[in-house]
C-alpha cells in the first residue's frame, strides 16, 4: 500500500462526508417543504488493498443517496386524501346550502304563516280592500320566497359545474405532470438517488390528484407510477396522459366526464361511484342532494296549488263570480305564482261561501294550515317545510361531523408519513456533528500524510 | 417504541388542536353574542325542527287570539245595540201603559205617536249598525242593509248573473215566495249548449251546498222551490257555460232584508264559534217571536187612531219583545264568556310555548360564560404550547 493510496482514501473520505454534509444541509433547508422526504447518504467502503498477505477494505464512497419513505403510509396518505377531498368540499358546499335554507323574517316558513293570518283576518272583514290586498301581498310574498330559494338551489348547482369544470382542469394538468415525471424518473438507467426530488414532487402531484377524484396506482418495474379508475380504465399509463373533459348533455345536469379525445366513453360513473374525492363530492350534491331539496319545494308548491285552488274555486269572489285557481304552477317551485285575474283585481279573491259577500271561504282557506295534505298525508304545509329544513340541517351536520373526522385520520396519517419521511432538526444537527468530526479526522489524515511525506522527504536528504 | 418527531408533526399538531380549540371557543363565543342556543339547522337539527314548529303554533296562536278579539268587539257592539234596543222597548211599554190608561186622550195619544215613530227611527238606526265594514244583524249577507223602513209582502229580486258568465239570454223570475225566510237560490251550469242540453245544479242556501244534476232546463222555465221559478230565455248567440251562475234573492214579508246565515270564527284548532245575532231573529221575530218592528208601527197606529184596547194590546207584545232582547243578550254573554274561556286557554297555552321556545332557543348565559372561561383557559394552553414549538432544540446545547 502506498501513501498516494492513503492520500485518495482521504479525499474520498472528504468528499463524502461533503456531500453527506451537502444532504443535511439539503434536510434542513427542506424542513417545511411539502412532501419533502428526507435523505440519507448510504455510505459503502471501497477499494481492496493487499498488505502482504492480507486483503484489507479501505475507502469509501456513497453508494446511493436513499430517500425515506414508506410505500405503504404513502398509499394510505392517497386514500385518506381522497376520503378527506369528499367531505371537505360536501361539508363546505352544504353549509352554503344552509345559508341558502336559512329561516327568518321573509323567509318562506315565515310568509307561509303570514299568509295564513293574511286569509284569517280576511274572513274577519271580507269587504276590506285592506285585508283583500294583505292576502294578495302574501301570497306574492310566499311564491317569491319559494322561487328564489329554488333559484338560488340552480343557481347553486350551476357554480358546482363550474366548479367541476376547475377540477377537471386540475385533474388533466396533475395527470400530465405525472406522466412528464414518469417520463423523466424513467430515463435514469440506474438510480443512485438522482431521481429523489422528482419523486418527492410525483408524490405531491398525486396526493393533489386524490384529493380530487377516486383513483388507484400502481408502480411498474420501471419506477412510473400508472393511475387508473375503480373500473380499471387508465388516466396515466407510463408517460402518457389520458385527459378528460366535460361532456354537457342536458341542461340542469352537471354533464358526463369523457376523454378528451374519446368522448363516448363515460367516465364519470368510475369517478363517483366510491364517494372519493371532491369530484364525487360536486356531483352528489348537485346530481342527487340539491334536486331532492328541489323537489320537496316542487311538491310544496304543487300541494298548495292544488289544495288552496280547491277551496277558492268553491266560494265566490266580491263580485258574485265563482272562485277560479289561486294559484298558478306548471313546474313547481321555479314558476310558481298567484293568477294573474285574482293579481290584478283582488276583489275576485273568493273569500265568500256563498254569493251573499260572507267570508267563510277565506276562513275555510286559512284552517288548510291544519290540514295534512303533504307527504301522503302525514304532514301539514308548515310541518313539512320544517321537516326540509330539519332535513338540510342533518345533512349539513353529517357532512361537518364526516369532515372532522377525515380531517383527524388525514392528521393522524399524515403524522406517521412525517415520522417516517419528516425532517428531524435535532436529528440533522447531531448527524452535522457526525459528519464534520469525520470530515475533521480525514482532514487530518491528510496533515498526517503530509507529515509522512515530509519526513520521507527528509530522509531523502 | 420511539417515535421519530419531526419539526412537521409538532408544527401540525400543536396547529390542529390550536384550530380545534378555537373553533370550540367560537361556538360558544358565537352562542354568548346571539344569546341562542341553536343558530342555524345544523347545530342541532331535531332542536331547529322544534323551534321552527314552537314558532308556527305561537303565530297560531296568536291568529286565534286576534280572532278572539275581533269577534269580542262584534259582540260587544251587539250587545250594547240590544241594550240600546231593551231601552227603546221599554220606553215603549211605558207608552203604550200610559195611553192605555182611561185618563189619556187622543190628544195625547197622537204626541205619544210622534214619540214612538222617533223610537222607531232610533231602533233602526240600532239595528243597522255596522261593525267595520260589516252590518251587525243582516246574518251572513254583511254588505246588506238589514232592514227597510217599509213592511213589504213577501217578494224576491230578479235574478241576476254572475259578470263572468258566457250565456247573454235573458233569466227571470216567477210565481210567488211562500219561504218563512229570506233566502237565496243559486243555479249552476255543469255542462253548456242550448236549454236543451244543458244540465245545472241548484243550491237553496247561496251556494254553500249543491243539489244534485237537473237537466229540466228544456223549456227553459225551472221550479226552484218555495213557489218561485226561474225563466231563460236563450239569445240563440252565447248560449249556457259550464260554469255560468245565475242567483235571486227571495225575501218572506216584513222588512228585513239579510238572512238567517251565521259567522264563523276560529279560536282555536278546529273549535269554531259563530259569534253573530241574526236580526231575523233579534228583531224580525221569525222563527215564532215577536216582530219588534211591527209591534212598534203597530202601536203607532192603534195611538194614532185613539184605539185604545189596540194600544193595550200591544202590552204584551212588547213585553214579549223585551224578553225576546234580553235572551238574545244572554245569548252574546254566553259566547263572550265561551271566547273569554278560548282566549285564557289560548294565553297559558301562547305562555307554555314561549316557554318552550325559550328553553330550546335561548342561551343559557350562566351556562355559557362557565363555558366559556373553560375554553379560554384551554386555548390560553394551545398558545402556549404552540409559542413553545422549536424552544428546546439540540442547537441550545451545541456551542
Amino acid at each position: 500500500m502506498s501513501i498516494g493510496s492513503l492520500l485518495n482514501t482521504a479525499k474520498d473520505s472528504i468528499l463524502s462526508y461533503q456531500l453527506a454534509m451537502d444532504l443535511t444541509g439539503a434536510n434542513i433547508a427542506n424542513v417545511n417543504t411539502p412532501g419533502y422526504t428526507r435523505q440519507r447518504v448510504i455510505f459503502t467502503s471501497q477499494g481492496k488493498v493487499d498488505v502482504g498477505s492480507l486483503r484489507v477494505q479501505v475507502g469509501v464512497d456513497v453508494a446511493l443517496v436513499e430517500r425515506l419513505y414508506n410505500q405503504y403510509l404513502d398509499n394510505q396518505l392517497a386514500g385518506q386524501y381522497q376520503m378527506w377531498g369528499y367531505a371537505q368540499v360536501k361539508s363546505d358546499v352544504l353549509s352554503r346550502i344552509e345559508g341558502i335554507f336559512e329561516e327568518g323574517e321573509g323567509g318562506p316558513l315565515d310568509v307561509l304563516n303570514k299568509f295564513w293570518d293574511a286569509w284569517s283576518a280576511l274572513s274577519a272583514n271580507p269587504q276590506g280592500q285592506v285585508e283583500r290586498e294583505n292576502v294578495l301581498a302574501q301570497a306574492e310574498n310566499l311564491t317569491a320566497a319559494l322561487q328564489q330559494l329554488d333559484g338560488d338551489l340552480t343557481n347553486l348547482v350551476k357554480d358546482l359545474g363550474d366548479n367541476v369544470n376547475q377540477v377537471v382542469e386540475e385533474i388533466n394538468s396533475y395527470i400530465s405532470q405525472i406522466a412528464d415525471l414518469n417520463v423523466k424518473i424513467g430515463s435514469y438507467a440506474v438510480d443512485r438517488g438522482e431521481t429523489n426530488l422528482l419523486k418527492d414532487k410525483r408524490f405531491d402531484l398525486l396526493t393533489k390528484l386524490s384529493e380530487l377524484l377516486d383513483v388507484n396506482y400502481v408502480e411498474d418495474s420501471r419506477g412510473a407510477i400508472n393511475i387508473f379508475l375503480r373500473d380499471g380504465r387508465p388516466l396515466v399509463t407510463g408517460g402518457d396522459a389520458w385527459g378528460v373533459a366535460v361532456k354537457q348533455t342536458q341542461a340542469e345536469t352537471m354533464g358526463d366526464i369523457v376523454y378528451r379525445d374519446n368522448p363516448t366513453i363515460s367516465l364519470k360513473e368510475a369517478m363517483v361511484e366510491g364517494k372519493k374525492g371532491k369530484l364525487a363530492a360536486l356531483y352528489e350534491v348537485g346530481e342527487s342532494m340539491v334536486p331532492a331539496y328541489r323537489q320537496k319545494l316542487d311538491d310544496l308548491a304543487f300541494t298548495l296549488t292544488e289544495v288552496i285552488n280547491a277551496q277558492h274555486r268553491q266560494g265566490f269572489d266580491g263580485y258574485g263570480n265563482g272562485g277560479g285557481d289561486f294559484f298558478i304552477t306548471n313546474q313547481g317551485a321555479r314558476d310558481f305564482s298567484v293568477a294573474q285575474a285574482v293579481m290584478a283585481d283582488a276583489k275576485r279573491i273568493a273569500a265568500s261561501s256563498t254569493v251573499l259577500g260572507d267570508g267563510d271561504n277565506a276562513r275555510l282557506i286559512s284552517n288548510l294550515k291544519d290540514s295534512l295534505v303533504m307527504a301522503g298525508g302525514l304532514a301539514t304545509f308548515n310541518s313539512f317545510y320544517t321537516t326540509l329544513i330539519g332535513q338540510v340541517g342533518r345533512d349539513v351536520l353529517d357532512g361537518k361531523n364526516n369532515l372532522n373526522h377525515q380531517e383527524s385520520l388525514k392528521e393522524q396519517f399524515t403524522n406517521m408519513r412525517e415520522a417516517t419521511s419528516g425532517v428531524s432538526l435535532d436529528e440533522e444537527m447531531m448527524n452535522l456533528i457526525r459528519f464534520q468530526m469525520a470530515y475533521n479526522a480525514s482532514g487530518r489524515l491528510v496533515t498526517t500524510v503530509n507529515q509522512l511525506l515530509e519526513t520521507l522527504m527528509e530522509m531523502a536528504k | 417504541m420511539v417515535v421519530r418527531v419531526t419539526e412537521n408533526m409538532k408544527y401540525n399538531t400543536s396547529l390542529y388542536s390550536l384550530f380545534n380549540v378555537q373553533s370550540k371557543y367560537n361556538e360558544v363565543l358565537e352562542k354568548l353574542s346571539t344569546q341562542k342556543q341553536i343558530n342555524r339547522p345544523s347545530d342541532d337539527p331535531l332542536g331547529m325542527m322544534e323551534i321552527l314548529n314552537l314558532r308556527t303554533l305561537k303565530n297560531s296562536l296568536t291568529q286565534y287570539q286576534k280572532n278572539i278579539e275581533n269577534a269580542r268587539g262584534w259582540l260587544n257592539l251587539t250587545e250594547s245595540k240590544l241594550d240600546g234596543a231593551k231601552e227603546i222597548v221599554n220606553r215603549a211599554s211605558e207608552i203604550a201603559i200610559a195611553q192605555a190608561n182611561a185618563t189619556a186622550s187622543a190628544d195625547t195619544r197622537r204626541v205619544a205617536a210622534q214619540t214612538v215613530q222617533q223610537l222607531i227611527d232610533e231602533l233602526f238606526t240600532l239595528a243597522n249598525a255596522k261593525y267595520g265594514d260589516s252590518y251587525l244583524f243582516s246574518g251572513s249577507r254583511t254588505d246588506t242593509v238589514p232592514f227597510l223602513h217599509d213592511s213589504l209582502p213577501a217578494t224576491y229580486d230578479e235574478p241576476k248573473g254572475s259578470p263572468d258568465n258566457v250565456f247573454d239570454g235573458t233569466v227571470s223570475g216567477g210565481g210567488i215566495y211562500t219561504g218563512a225566510k229570506n233566502n237565496t237560490y243559486v243555479i249552476r251550469i255543469v255542462n253548456g249548449g242550448t236549454l236543451n242540453e244543458a244540465t245545472y245544479q241548484l243550491s237553496l242556501d247561496g251556494g254553500k251546498t249543491w243539489g244534485a244534476i237537473k237537466d229540466d232546463l228544456d223549456g227553459g222555465t225551472i221550479s226552484l222551490q218555495d213557489g218561485l221559478t226561474l225563466t231563460f230565455v236563450d239569445s240563440g248567440s252565447n248560449r249556457l257555460a259550464a260554469g255560468d251562475l245565475f242567483y235571486l234573492n227571495a225575501y218572506a214579508a216584513g222588512n228585513y232584508r239579510g238572512d238567517d246565515g251565521s259567522l264563523y270564527v276560529d279560536v282555536g284548532r278546529g273549535a269554531t264559534v259563530s259569534y253573530n245575532i241574526s236580526g231575523e231573529k233579534a228583531f224580525a221575530g221569525r222563527d215564532g217571536g215577536v216582530d219588534i218592528f211591527q209591534t212598534l208601527a203597530d202601536l203607532k197606529t192603534a195611538l194614532n187612531s185613539n184605539d185604545q184596547p189596540g194600544i193595550a194590546a200591544k202590552i204584551d207584545s212588547l213585553r214579549a219583545a223585551y224578553d225576546q232582547l234580553t235572551l238574545y243578550q244572554a245569548k252574546v254573554g254566553n259566547i263572550v264568556n265561551r271566547l273569554d274561556m278560548a282566549k285564557s286557554n289560548l294565553q297559558d297555552l301562547e305562555q307554555n310555548t314561549d316557554e318552550l321556545l325559550s328553553l330550546r332557543e335561548d342561551a343559557d348565559v350562566a351556562q355559557l360564560a362557565t363555558q366559556l372561561a373553560m375554553k379560554e383557559v384551554a386555548l390560553k394552553a394551545s398558545y402556549a404550547t404552540a409559542a413553545k414549538i422549536g424552544a428546546n432544540t439540540i442547537l441550545d446545547f451545541m456551542k
